[in-house]
């Protein structure tokens, strides 16, 4: 399926919610998604992996504890969407120039368009590092090196986040810009199946009151 | 926090967020010249757009398709509208229907052949079929059963339909819905909206309802041709004119000026920019002055013109009437247009004079003479990079607080465990896909509350931040506190976007949805706000505004104020081409 890129993150940001983040955090987590698909990468995907990881679990993944050099998420591996807020949140207060290291972070390219936030902040490009995989955000413009199409990881043991220099950025090329994504019919029914969570069943009683009103709900967009 | 005083270098400013912002006001707002219907049709006029039908293929009972193509000056839109036969049963105002009469497209361009065969396949399912990036918006109408008929009825008769009836529901078909912006496979706005021409708030949606427009004005003619053969002329061009396109608008436009704060605040910062600008002009010139004159004159017929049975609004145009009657005695009254500031004058004059309605109104109708000085504020209404607002974490908490107690001062000391500040719970349905709003504490809907009641999570921002240092960073807060990270981020956002709070409880026992809905219709210029209950209302667009063959010649802004001479065109009448594929009119060509 063919998705406007508006449809991805009003999509995400409910889906995420439905699997039970706050509100703000589940804004986030759509604003993600979107970006990584104006990227080509899989941001959707990516962020119901995530869901699914969350999902049932008393235990759910963390924010870091601290932040200081090491994040960590004590009982459990931290989550990219609230790791990278606070990464995003704190970039100026904490060394961006030696970086931090995150231990245990589930589906670390989410972490991404967070780096661009931090970026901004720090007005330099960030970089997100694991294994062989580096990609750079300079608050507008994602560039990688290694094979970082297939880092569909779920679960990584070390992610580096660091400010490094324009020139050490721009080595590599810009990754190309897209204005739609294409959804798997399977993710996405998946993907709707947790935004239905944030419907209310309806009653008798609502469909008596007539809580809709009995209009339409036009000229809707913005 | 931005100044609101002190924003322009001039000695009235800008109207206190405090007072303005408030839903019984916001609930009073009229269209004004910053209205995006008027934008478009004056940027059609000065662009000379021209239009043509490249099809109307539509059989004698009204089933069929046409395109409707609008030439700008670098690009082309089209409208594709496909008309059905719809049962009587089938025809419902509910956004979520099945059938219409008619369903539309705008079509990034000129459609081919295999384009239309594609749109067919999916623009009459609506929600249910997809269109892609080539598509601007999504939209049906239905038709005003009696009016229709009448209309046809008469035309097909070789009579011209009765002027009353067409005043008394003021349209031939009424939108159910115009989608935009990435819904249903469409265009995302972020990959028009570097064109000038669509770079206003909602252009697409407002230039498909123009020419939905005139297609139904063209289907019309075509219905009753069919019917009457020779007999039957075409609906004279001043009777047409009074017909606009009517809408119905329900919760779901409610949650748009919640969830858009940024764009909120440029479209009431621009109105009451544009009012400050207006209320230091030293002096009215005479022209200026019959300006206001001659739009008063008019906003007294289009009151006169406006009816609502819902028992708040109907008192309100009651009020309105009256009030304007007081304006005009005022105005009259020797020479209150020609003293030093005679705008700031009258706005004064009206605070403690008028109702809320009226005074309104005023502030609409103070603006039409300082065009010089209003309509550059058109290019400020937008704002596209709402969705990617982030949070600044250096940001104190003493700040935060600080625009907390600021913002929603008002607010804090609510009890905000009584029922009747938390009544409301605004959520979607599962069965319907609709925003609705439900009641706390009789039905099992809290789960699912949509974050539409940002007074209660401002002041619960306020109450969890009591007990932390204040030049400890927000950044510090958040880690611990997810949860009011939405509420957070809206401070962030009000801190510089005076306007872009709602001073009012969303979830209030006492709310009345509709002051939210037509806060957001006055902007897109719709008149006639005729409330059916609490929660939606018919509105009517383009009533009184030229048709795209008039627009050349004709009057492309101040459209929106019903003519003086009240007098319906009986006379013969001229056509104006309905059948025939063609160009429907093109100042190239005149």
């Amino acid at each position: 399926m063919n998705l406007s890129l508006g449809e991805l993150e009003a999509l995400c940001r409910k889906a995420a919610r439905g699997a039970g983040f706050d509100w703000g955090v589940a804004e986030e987590a759509g604003r993600a998604a979107r970006q990584l698909s104006a990227s080509g990468l899989r941001g959707a995907e990516l962020l119901l992996a995530r869901l699914d990881d969350r999902d049932g679990t008393s235990a759910a993944p963390l924010s870091p504890r601290a932040l200081d050099g090491e994040w960590r998420g004590g009982d459990g591996p931290l989550c990219p969407i609230l790791a990278g807020a606070a990464l995003a949140d704190a970039a100026s207060e904490i060394d961006l120039s030696r970086g931090v290291l995150l231990h245990d972070v589930l589906a670390p390219l989410l972490l991404l368009p967070f780096a661009g936030l931090a970026a901004r902040h720090v007005e330099r490009p960030v970089t997100v590092a694991w294994a062989d995989i580096a990609v750079s955000h300079d608050g507008s413009v994602l560039r990688a090196s290694g094979d970082h199409r297939s880092a569909f990881e779920r679960r990584v043991d070390r992610v580096r986040c660091r400010a490094c220099t324009e020139a050490d950025a721009t080595r590599h090329p810009p990754m190309a810009r897209t204005t739609r994504a294409t959804l798997d019919p399977l993710d996405l029914s998946r993907l709707e199946a947790y935004a239905q969570r944030t419907c209310a069943p309806a009653t008798e009683d609502s469909r008596r009151r007539g809580a809709g009103g009995g209009g339409g709900s036009e000229i809707d967009s913005g | 926090m931005t100044d609101f005083a002190k924003t322009e270098d001039v000695a009235v400013g800008r109207r206190d967020p405090a007072e303005v912002m408030k839903l019984a006001r916001l609930g009073s707002f009229h269209p004004c010249r910053l209205s995006f219907m008027r934008q478009l049709t004056r940027r059609l006029q000065r662009e000379r757009w021209t239009f043509s039908r490249g099809v109307f293929e539509v059989d004698a009972s009204g089933v069929g398709h046409a395109v409707l193509t609008a030439h700008g000056p670098e690009r082309d839109y089209s409208l594709v509208a496909f008309a059905h036969d719809l049962p009587d049963e089938q025809r419902s105002d509910r956004v979520i229907a099945e059938a219409w009469d008619t369903t539309f497209t705008l079509f990034d361009g000129v459609p081919t052949d295999a384009d239309l065969e594609r749109l067919r396949a999916n623009v009459p399912l609506q929600e249910a079929g997809r269109i892609t990036e080539t598509e601007l918006t999504l939209s049906r109408a239905n038709r005003s059963v009696r009016l229709w008929e009448h209309v046809v009825d008469a035309l097909a008769a070789g009579r011209q339909p009765d002027v009353a009836r067409i005043d008394e529901v003021g349209y031939l078909m009424r939108t159910t819905a115009v989608y935009g912006s990435g819904k249903f496979g469409a265009a995302d706005r972020e990959t028009i909206a570097g064109r000038p021409e669509l770079a206003a708030p909602f252009q697409v949606e407002m230039l498909t309802v123009y020419l939905i427009r005139a297609f139904v004005r063209d289907l019309v003619d075509h219905v009753a041709r069919e019917q009457g053969g020779r007999d039957a002329v075409a609906l004279a061009p001043g009777l047409a004119r009074r017909i606009g396109i009517g809408n119905s608008t329900g919760l779901g436009m409610a949650p748009f000026i919640v969830n858009h704060p940024r764009l909120l605040d440029r479209w009431i910062g621009a109105r009451e920019t544009a009012l400050s600008r207006a209320r230091n002009v030293a002096t009215a010139s005479a022209a200026e002055r019959d300006v206001f004159r001659d739009v008063l004159e008019r906003a007294i017929v289009s009151a006169t013109r406006w009816r609502s049975a819902h028992p708040v609004q109907h008192d309100r145009i009651l009020g309105l009437r009256d009030d304007l009657a007081r304006l005009r005695s005022h105005v009259e009254r020797g020479d209150v247009l020609a003293g030093h500031r005679p705008w700031d004058a009258l706005h004064r004059w009206a605070a403690d004079a008028l109702g809320l309605e009226a005074q309104e109104c005023l502030v609409s109708l103070l603006l039409e003479p300082c065009a010089a000085v209003v309509d550059g504020l058109a290019d400020t209404m937008t704002c596209d990079d709402e969705s990617a607002s982030p949070i600044d974490g250096r940001v104190s908490i003493g700040e935060t607080r600080r625009v907390l107690e600021s913002v929603h001062g008002w607010a804090l000391g609510l009890d905000w465990g009584a029922r009747e500040q938390i009544a409301r719970v605004w959520y979607v349905s599962a069965e319907k896909l609709e925003p609705r709003l439900g009641e706390r504490f009789e039905e099992p809907v809290a789960p699912y509350e949509q974050p539409l009641a940002p007074v209660r999570d401002a002041c619960a921002l306020h109450r969890a931040l009591a007990d932390w240092p204040d030049e400890t960073p927000v950044a510090r807060f958040l880690l611990r506190h997810p949860a009011h990270r939405h509420a957070l981020r809206r401070v962030q956002v009000v801190a510089e976007a005076p306007y872009a709070e709602i001073r009012d409880n969303t979830i209030a026992a006492g709310l009345l949805p509709i002051d939210m809905l037509r806060a957001k219709l006055s902007f897109f210029g719709a008149v006639r706000f005729d409330p059916r209950s609490d929660r939606w209302v018919r509105i009517c667009l383009y009533a009184d505004a030229p048709y795209p063959e008039e627009l050349a010649d004709g009057e492309a802004d101040f459209w929106c104020y019903p003519p003086l001479d009240e007098q319906p065109a009986t006379g013969p009448v001229v056509g104006h081409g309905v059948a025939a594929p063609g160009r429907v009119a093109s100042v190239a060509d005149r």
